[in-house]
């Protein structure tokens, strides 16, 4: 039986520690008058005082202030609400003028030329058809053909702000992980 | 002073003061949780992401249940999710470094002990070292543990009592689940 009570007191013993308290005045005096119990005592308060003192690791100023930020921003950016975690899917993502500007750099750099060889393109398809070809169709044709290429660069220049968006979410997605 | 129930409805509102208050509330405990879950490095990360995640998943919170346990699930939850459970050696050395004592002229037998128990809760299989932390660092009850985990609350107990076991030196298959 003393043994039963002996597991008892320790089960006690462990959640007394666990709860940061001190042992019942019942526990104490059997640990006292127990030597098997008084060292199972003794041996969790070394644990207790070990775990006392631990030290309680502080946030990096830094990390702590980049953490609020990206969350306030996103609190106030993604209204309403999204029901289930996930990436950054409402309202404008923190990195995405960076990214746009970016973007369209390297998407306009090339205008001038694409615009020049379009230029040239349809001045010597003007020149071989022009024997062969009624002027009127010709007029036609280079209409259809500078039509279809400004519908091409609107394409391009106007999906620029959509992928942008998706890799400054990217982006954010990477950081925060 | 607002709850952190009664604040996180006005986040819930879209209140940026109201997260602030909860983060200052929030941002040691829930740092000192990480570093000893995960180490120092993927701590900052899961600290980032734990807030965005709070933020995100706002409206899914329940006000009737407590702020903290639902913080530290989702604390929880990325620590399990993100495989970056760091060897215990490594977080050991990083134990060392954050009581500025990897100068071994500098150890003392109380900052042994404190290492050495430091240590052990670094190499104890997370199923107990998560609750042991939410236990005893948090002074969550089992109730909450089990609600933070997603275990029954008699699983909660019996894996306190292996992780103390375990940190007095003995053998976890000793004393089962």
């Amino acid at each position: 039986m003393a043994s039963e009570r002996c597991a008892e007191v320790e089960v006690r013993l462990v959640e007394a520690l666990l709860a940061r308290r001190e042992p019942s005045e019942a526990d104490r005096a059997h640990t006292r008058d127990c030597v098997a119990c008084a060292a199972a005592h003794d041996e969790l308060e070394g644990l207790r005082l070990a775990l006392g003192a631990l030290p309680a690791p502080e946030p990096p100023r830094e990390l702590a202030s980049g953490a609020w930020r990206r969350a306030a921003l996103e609190l106030r950016g993604a209204l309403p609400a999204r029901s289930a975690p996930g990436p950054l899917r409402h309202g404008v993502a923190e990195g995405f003028p960076r990214e746009l500007a970016r973007l369209l750099a390297v998407a306009l750099a090339p205008l001038p030329l694409v615009v020049l060889w379009n230029a040239a393109l349809l001045a010597v398809g003007d020149r071989l058809l022009a024997g062969l070809v009624p002027a009127p169709l010709l007029s036609a044709l280079a209409a259809a053909y500078v039509l279809s290429a400004a519908a091409w660069l609107s394409l391009l220049y106007g999906s620029l702000p959509f992928v942008a968006q998706r890799r400054a979410e990217r982006r954010d997605e990477e950081v925060s992980r | 002073m607002d709850s952190d129930e009664a604040l996180m409805r006005r986040v819930q509102s879209g209140e940026t003061p109201a997260f602030t208050e909860l983060f200052t509330r929030y941002r040691s405990r829930l740092y000192g949780f990480l570093v000893r879950r995960v180490g120092d490095s993927a701590a900052d990360d899961l600290f980032q992401e734990t807030w965005l995640r709070v933020v995100r998943a706002r409206e899914r919170f329940d006000p009737g249940r407590r702020f903290s346990t639902w913080l530290f699930q989702i604390a929880n939850n990325l620590c399990r999710d993100s495989g970056r459970r760091r060897a215990a050696k490594g977080r050991a050395e990083d134990a060392m470094r954050e009581m500025g004592c990897s100068d071994p002229r500098l150890r003392t037998p109380a900052l042994d002990l404190r290492l050495d128990v430091q240590r052990r809760i670094a190499e104890l299989p997370g199923r107990l070292q998560e609750v042991l932390l939410l236990r005893y660092f948090e002074q969550m009850t089992e109730t909450e543990i089990a609600e933070a985990v997603g275990i029954p609350a008699g699983t909660v107990k019996s894996r306190l009592h292996a992780a103390i076991h375990t940190l007095r030196g003995r053998d976890e298959a000793d004393h089962g689940e």
